[in-house]
């Protein structure tokens, strides 16, 4: 062996410093040699496919509850004819109505179970009302009992929650007058 | 790691598992795609070689018998890939000279070990093509006078020849550079 061998032998690592594209490489000689087990995409695996599917369900779901009270106003604003007027009116309502009903936790509260429907539930006086208005629009007697109804459920509320401070108070001063004794 | 001991690896080799096929690919792809490139001297070649001896290699995976390594045996389907592209381009390893008397002693120079890496490089790049293959066998890739012989289909005093050779020349060509 002469020096330029040796040398070269001694230093031989230094010599390979070229790389190849291995990936772009790979990709061709997988095609060409028939794998058994094929990388499978994260997209194509069944478990994420479930996930994906479950995530899009449940952002529907928050999306349907969250716009569920702009729906009973769109129903009223999208009847033809329905002036703008009496739409915002009915938009007034409706988010006034939704504003105290979400701070009365009606499931702690010792209420008749009818009133408790009427207030939480649209009542079938609703329904017949909006059929009449969607065969005649601009019925000035109809528009009027639909505002009385919006009107009655918000005083309806109002009342409840009154009834609902009255009982805070009485058992407020009888567990103050019970720390007394 | 030399996978060719491990028997479940190659197992899985032989199944065509692809998870197992990529960690040997990528194992050897590196150092196989230099010894192209030493061969072939030539980039877009080189990778088609690697390309097509590693399709090779996954395609005749069940005749490996684990007498060799692994690594021995993939070097062994490039190199003859490469060198089968070599005589697409009529190479010719002739046997001409063959009565050149082989003397090592004839340039032992001290001075010999001051060439840096990089002016070997060149050196060996500017070595008649025949020349530089065989060198490249001998000295890169350990094979043997006789392994070579056979895989250039010459005598092997032809191969030896060729060697000696391409040393005289290589170290021509070293000391034109240092002038």
């Amino acid at each position: 062996m002469d020096n330029i061998e040796k040398h070269i032998k001694q230093h031989r690592k230094e010599f390979d410093v070229d790389f190849p594209n291995k990936n772009k490489l790979w990709d061709n000689i997988e095609q060409n040699i028939g794998t058994t087990q094929k990388v499978i995409p994260l997209w194509r695996n069944h478990w994420v496919q479930f996930a994906a599917a479950a995530s899009i369900a449940g952002i529907i779901t928050v999306f349907m509850l969250k716009t569920q009270p702009q729906q009973h106003t769109n129903t009223i604003c999208s009847i033809d004819g329905v002036s703008k007027d009496f739409c915002m009116q009915v938009n007034d309502y409706e988010s006034n109505i939704q504003q105290k009903l979400s701070s009365i936790n009606t499931n702690e509260v010792s209420i008749p179970k009818e009133v408790e429907n009427e207030v939480t539930l649209d009542s079938p006086m609703k329904v017949v009302l909006l059929n009449e208005l969607k065969k005649n629009p601009d019925n000035p007697k109809i528009k009027d009992a639909i505002l009385k109804y919006y009107k009655a459920k918000l005083e309806l509320i109002q009342r409840i929650e009154e009834v609902l401070k009255k009982q805070d108070k009485t058992i407020n001063n009888e567990t103050d007058n019970s720390t007394v004794i | 790691m030399e996978y060719g001991t491990d028997h479940k690896f190659l197992e899985k080799l032989k199944q065509k598992d692809v998870l197992a096929c990529k960690q040997l690919y990528l194992q050897y792809a590196d150092a196989m795609y230099n010894v192209c490139l030493r061969i072939l001297q030539h980039q877009a070649e080189a990778e088609d070689a690697l390309q097509e001896a590693f399709i090779k290699v996954f395609n005749n995976i069940q005749q490996y018998r684990n007498e060799s390594s692994i690594g021995s045996w993939i070097k062994q389907i490039v190199t003859n890939t490469c060198l089968n592209v070599l005589k697409k381009r009529k190479i010719i390893f002739n046997e001409l000279d063959d009565n050149v008397e082989l003397s090592e002693t004839e340039s032992e120079n001290n001075n010999e070990t001051d060439f840096s890496i990089d002016d070997i490089k060149k050196a060996i790049e500017e070595l008649p093509q025949g020349y530089r293959v065989v060198f490249n066998l001998f000295t890169f890739e350990d094979y043997s006078h006789k392994q070579i012989a056979d895989m250039l289909e010459i005598s092997e005093s032809t191969a030896k020849t060729q060697l000696f050779k391409a040393k005289r020349k290589l170290k021509e060509l070293l000391l034109a550079k240092k002038r």
